[in-house]
Formats: C-alpha cells, sequence, structure tokens
C-alpha cells in the first residue's frame, strides 16, 4: 500500500518537477498525497494522523531545494559560468593547443590545398591557352580552306561541267555528235518544212544585214545551208554578237544548229561584206509531236548587236 | 506549266559545232554563189542542192575556215531513205473559246 501511494506520489512528483510554474502543481499533489494517506488512515484502525511519511517529507524538501536552488542557480550559474569559462579558457587553452595544432595542420593543409589549386588553376589556365591556341589554328585553317575552296571552285565547276554536260555545256567528245547525227531514222514519211529567214539590227549599228535567200523549203532530218550577208558602212571595223530566234516559240526544241555565226563576236572590216553560213537541221521528231501538228511554217530571225567590248580583235 | 516551259521556254543552246569563223578573204564565195543559184532555180527547195552545200563545206573546211570533219557525218545521205510526202492538210475550222478542240 506504501508502494502504491508511493508510486502515485512518484508519478506526480514527476510530473511536478518536469514544470516550472509546478507550486500550484505541487500543492494539489499534496493535498492528493494527504487524502490518499488520510484514506489509508481510515481504513486502518490507527488513529488519524495527517503526517507524512520521512521519506516523502524528505523528497518535498529536496523539491523545495531543488526549486530554490535553481533560483539560486541563476544567480550562481553566473558565476559558475565565469569559472566554467575559465575551466573552458583552461580547457580551451589545452583544446586550443590541440586546435592550434590542428589549425595549423588545417592551414597547411589549405596552403597544400591552395598552392594546388594554384598549381592547377596555373595548369588549368596553362591548358586552355593550349586548348584556344588549338581552336585558333583550327579556325584559321578552316578560313583559309574556305576562301581556297571558293577560289578553287570555278576551274572545278567548270571541270563538273566539261564532264556532265550539266546546264547545256556543249560536250567536246565528238563522238558523241556523230553517233547523235547518225542516229536519225529517216525511213519514214517526211513531208517538208518551209524555214523563212528574217533579220535585224540592233540601235546604232552602222550596218546592213540581211538574208541572202528569203526562205529555204527544207526536209526535217536533212542538213540545211543558209546565208546572210552583213555590210560595214563605216570606215572602222566593229565588232558585233548575234542572236537568233525561232517562231513559233514551241518549235524552237527542234530547231538544231550544226553550226552558225550566233553567240561570237564577229569583226567586221571597214566598208567589207560578209557571208555568213547557218547550217541546221529540224528535227524529224517534230512531225510526231501532236502539239506541232500542222506547224509547217518556222521563221529563223537573225539579229546584231554591237558589242560593249570594241576591242581590238587580232588579224586572221 | 512544265510543257510551256519546255517547249517555249527553252534557253538557246549554243549550235553543235561552233561558230563558223568569218570569210574575210572570200575564198569560197564561187561555192556560195552557185549554191545560192541552184536554190533560186530549185524554188528554194534544199533536197536538190545538197550536192551543192557539201562542196561549200568542203570548201570551207580546205581553207581553214571549218574545222575538219567527214561530210558523210552531217547526215546528208540519211534522207535518201525517206518517203516525201505531201503536208496533212490544214483544217479551217475556226477556234471556238471554250469549245475542246478535236484532234
Amino acid at each position: 500500500m506504501f508502494k502504491q501511494v508511493l508510486g502515485l506520489r512518484n508519478s506526480t512528483l514527476s510530473v511536478v518537477s518536469s514544470s516550472s510554474s509546478s507550486k500550484i502543481l505541487y500543492r494539489s499533489a499534496a493535498t492528493s498525497i494527504n487524502n490518499s494517506l488520510f484514506k489509508y488512515k481510515q481504513q486502518s484502525n490507527q488513529p488519524q494522523q495527517y503526517i507524512l511519511s520521512s521519506q516523502q517529507h524528505q523528497q518535498i524538501l529536496r523539491y523545495f531545494s531543488t526549486e530554490n536552488n535553481n533560483n539560486k542557480n541563476t544567480t550562481e550559474n553566473n558565476k559558475n559560468n565565469n569559472t566554467v569559462n575559465k575551466n573552458d579558457q583552461k580547457e580551451e587553452s589545452t583544446s586550443e593547443e590541440s586546435n592550434n595544432n590542428n589549425e595549423q595542420q588545417q592551414n597547411q593543409q589549405n596552403e597544400h590545398k591552395y598552392k594546388q589549386q594554384r598549381r592547377s588553376n596555373k595548369e588549368y589556365s596553362e591548358e586552355l591557352k593550349e586548348k584556344n591556341k588549338n581552336l585558333g589554328m583550327w579556325v584559321l585553317a578552316s578560313i583559309i580552306g574556305v576562301l581556297g575552296l571558293s577560289y578553287a571552285a570555278v576551274p572545278l565547276y567548270r571541270m563538273f561541267c566539261r564532264v556532265t554536260g550539266y546546264g547545256g555545256t556543249v560536250r567536246e567528245a565528238s563522238h558523241d555528235l556523230e553517233a547523235e547525227i547518225k542516229k536519225r531514222n529517216l525511213k519514214r514519211d517526211l513531208y517538208p518544212i518551209k524555214v523563212s529567214f528574217t533579220s535585224s539590227i540592233g540601235n546604232k549599228i552602222p550596218w546592213t544585214f540581211k538574208p541572202v535567200q528569203s526562205s529555204i523549203e527544207c526536209i526535217p532530218g536533212e542538213p540545211v545551208l543558209a546565208f546572210y550577208r552583213a555590210t560595214n558602212h563605216t570606215d572602222k571595223p566593229i565588232i558585233g554578237v548575234a542572236t537568233y530566234n525561232i517562231t513559233p516559240m514551241k518549235a524552237g526544241s527542234y530547231f538544231t544548229k550544226i553550226q552558225c555565226f550566233c553567240f561570237d563576236e564577229q569583226r567586221i572590216k571597214p566598208n567589207e561584206t560578209i557571208d555568213m553560213p547557218v547550217l541546221f537541221v529540224v528535227e524529224p521528231e517534230m512531225l510526231d509531236d501532236k502539239n506541232m501538228k500542222g506547224i509547217t511554217d518556222i521563221t529563223l530571225s537573225y539579229t546584231f548587236f554591237k558589242s560593249n567590248d570594241q576591242g581590238e580583235l587580232e588579224e586572221i | 506549266m512544265n510543257m510551256a516551259r519546255n517547249s517555249a521556254m527553252k534557253a538557246p543552246t549554243p549550235p553543235d559545232k561552233g561558230s563558223f569563223p568569218l570569210d574575210h578573204d572570200k575564198e569560197c564565195t564561187e561555192a556560195m554563189n552557185a549554191y545560192i543559184q541552184c536554190l533560186a532555180s530549185n524554188q528554194n527547195q534544199s533536197r536538190q542542192c545538197a550536192e551543192l552545200s557539201k562542196f561549200y563545206l568542203q570548201c570551207r573546211m580546205d581553207k581553214g575556215l571549218m574545222a575538219k570533219d567527214d561530210i558523210s557525218t552531217f547526215g546528208y545521205d540519211e534522207i535518201k531513205q525517206s518517203n516525201i510526202v505531201e503536208p496533212p492538210p490544214k483544217t479551217k475550222e475556226p477556234m471556238i473559246a471554250g469549245l475542246r478542240r478535236k484532234n
């Protein structure tokens, strides 16, 4: 029974001691203890005694003393702190040494690291420099390479065109041409096509330019020869360039010129009359083309312009 | 669009054998005059004067006014295999807008 009560008391005391404003609780705890004791005393045959046991009393006193001690401690604590500080200092002094050692070690380590870093920084910067140098060389080389390519592109393109004949470049292989001319299949019905010739002059050219024959009735597939006559009326040689045109436009693809005097600068001496031939073929495929059905007349018109470059050509 | 481009918009292509050099010294004018006279007398029919045109070209080649080449490759001989017919009659139908032409 005592143990039971003690257990109660211990628990209440523990509750009380844990809180700072504990006096009220303590009083309630004390009254509860008294009540329990009172009950106990009533139960027993002994006379009522409001007496706490010595153990309880000591505990209560101890509690009070700890409270006071706490208060005292707050004032004493400062003193104690000083002492504690001193102690700490002492401790620190001892620890400082060790700390110093540690610090020194750390400093050394740091310095070491710093040195390492510096070294690595140096190395890094050096590496960077090297890398930059390399990059710079590469960039310079690529610039020069691209410039060189752009200069080399002209002959390269010419070579490419010559080999592949891209874009209408005239191929130099002559056997291909022979094969082309021979390939015309003329074992078939052909009706004649009338080719008319006209001429015109660009402005301000002081010469006359006319076809010798007004028209020729030719058969598709047959090479036809025609002539143009130009007369230079001035006392100075003139350089001219001729272009041609075919009407109707869609028949232009079937008109093959074997040789002519167009697209090339022609130099005529002063007061000279010159005959310029044209050798052409009308393709027989034109007769098969449904688009060309009904075409029996083609007009070839030449236009002579004064060349921009009036430099002196070498005398042939 | 493509058809129009193919047939009408074809860029002028350079001649197969290039450009004739000018005959300043009039070395082949006789051959030329003979050819022109032949044309005039044959109603400008080229097939009657093929021989004379060959003669003129040969003259040019001999005098260095033309790149030397075999005349037979020009195609003068193949035309003899062909059969010359009358051209097809031209339809006199007028063109009516919107109506599909009967081909």
